[in-house]
């Protein structure tokens, strides 16, 4: 899967649609798949940001207390 | 002398060359007696007598020569010219008057405070505040006394830059009140006036003093439009110019004291006051100081806690995502059942009896057929 760009805002925004989908009726066995797949890719993603900041921030709290 | 060589002359000529006389040997005399038979007529001229255990003499002036009021039994000075007068007689013509002898210069004095006080001229509501400090200041004194340098040593050590005009004046004497009366208008007549005028002399004897308890004087400190402050050296009577006066000191270096500050102590409080700030000023700082690492320390919380908050969603959502995972549902033992299309089936009237279907499990599969549909 190519980069993506996007804020944590609206990846977050993007898993809260596959999920509220995910738990829906008559929901199709291939589309129930696809949306997992799709919400696996965006957990990653989020998880990647997320590791990122707090390494930012470690290293700015580290640069700014003397 | 023979008879025959006697000149003869007329009442009138007599007279005439008796005033010659007089002018030429005694143009001036300067007399001091007792006063008595005191009289003023018509408002302006003065009619007195001069007397002691042995004489009387008389004297004729007008009330311009008055420096105060007078009663019989005063010892006074008065400088005039001899005369014989055709019709009245022999007088003599005031030049000036003066009280003699401290009795007099003090009962004098009494008299004329008693006068000026009815007038309100030393009334408490008159006095004005003189300006701390001054910078232009006019100062009446003698020039050649021990007062002036006394004044001008104290003020230099106190304080500079201030503009001083200086009238040099008669300090004791007849002519004293004249010429400080003088100075007084000149100084209220200038176009860019003082702030104030010091009026000063060392100590002395009551005759010394004399003029700076005479009317003209006093009125003239009471009446001057620029503030005064007068200094007359001396410890027991006040004299009159300092009761009219805005401020009085008792010597002339009090009179410096009391006109500007002192330099030392005013460099003293800008030290203190500096001093002041500069602890002010630190200690904002560090109020100032202190709330910023408080605020940085609010920062790095706030930071820490939105992360934190985000990892624990992140985890929540991906548990859930887990649980509608379908392989998971296979696993617990249901089945997807699909028709050769390959479509999904999901319920029986979607299939004819004998269609294949594919049974799909969470690991292998199997191909079956429909045997009847209910």
């Amino acid at each position: 899967m190519a980069k993506q760009t996007k804020t944590y805002h609206a990846l977050q925004a993007e898993l809260d649609e596959v999920l509220l989908e995910l738990q829906s009726e008559g929901l199709d066995v291939d589309r129930a798949t696809e949306l997992f797949e799709r919400g696996l890719a965006l957990t990653g993603q989020l998880e990647q940001k997320l590791t990122e900041a707090e390494n930012t921030v470690r290293d700015l709290k580290a640069k700014h207390e003397s | 002398m023979s008879p025959e060589m006697d000149i003869e002359l007329s009442v009138s000529q007599f007279v005439a060359l008796h005033n010659q006389v007089l002018e030429y040997s005694m143009p001036m005399v300067v007399i001091v007696g007792e006063l008595a038979n005191f009289r003023v007529s018509k408002g302006k001229w003065l009619y007195f007598d001069l007397k002691d255990d042995g004489a009387v003499v008389r004297f004729f002036g007008t009330v311009y020569n008055l420096n105060g009021p007078l009663e019989d039994g005063m010892l006074l000075k008065v400088r005039g010219t001899p005369r014989v007068h055709p019709l009245y007689g022999f007088s003599i013509n005031v030049l000036t008057l003066q009280p003699a002898g401290e009795g007099t210069i003090k009962r004098a004095a009494e008299l004329l405070q008693s006068q000026l006080e009815a007038e309100g001229l030393f009334a408490p509501e008159r006095k004005r505040s003189l300006p701390y400090p001054p910078g232009h200041i006019g100062l009446i004194t003698s020039k050649e006394s021990a007062a002036y340098a006394d004044f001008m040593k104290i003020l230099d050590a106190r304080w500079r830059g201030i503009d001083i005009l200086v009238a040099n004046v008669q300090v004791q004497g007849e002519v004293a009140p004249e010429q400080i009366v003088q100075a007084i208008n000149d100084f209220n007549q200038l176009a860019d006036p003082p702030e104030v005028l010091i009026l000063t002399r060392g100590g002395g004897s009551p005759e010394d003093l004399w003029a700076f308890s005479s009317e003209a004087v006093t009125r003239a400190v009471a009446g001057s439009r620029i503030p005064t402050l007068v200094a007359i050296g001396h410890e027991i009577d006040i004299s009159l110019a300092e009761l009219a006066a805005d401020q009085r000191a008792s010597t002339p270096s009090n009179a410096a004291e009391l006109l500007v500050p002192d330099r030392a102590n005013v460099l003293r409080d800008l030290q203190v006051a500096r001093q002041s700030l500069g602890q002010l000023c630190e200690q904002t700082f560090r109020t100032v100081r202190g709330s910023v690492i408080l605020y940085r320390q609010q920062l790095m919380r706030s930071a820490a806690q939105a992360l934190t908050g985000s990892r624990l969603q992140l985890k929540t959502q991906t548990d859930m995502l887990r649980l509608l995972n379908p392989a998971v549902i296979l696993k617990r033992g249901y089945a997807i059942v699909r028709a050769a299309t390959g479509v999904v089936v999901r319920a029986a009237t979607d299939v004819q009896p004998g269609e294949t279907l594919e049974i799909q499990f969470a690991d292998s599969m199997v191909r079956a057929s429909v045997e009847r549909t209910s």
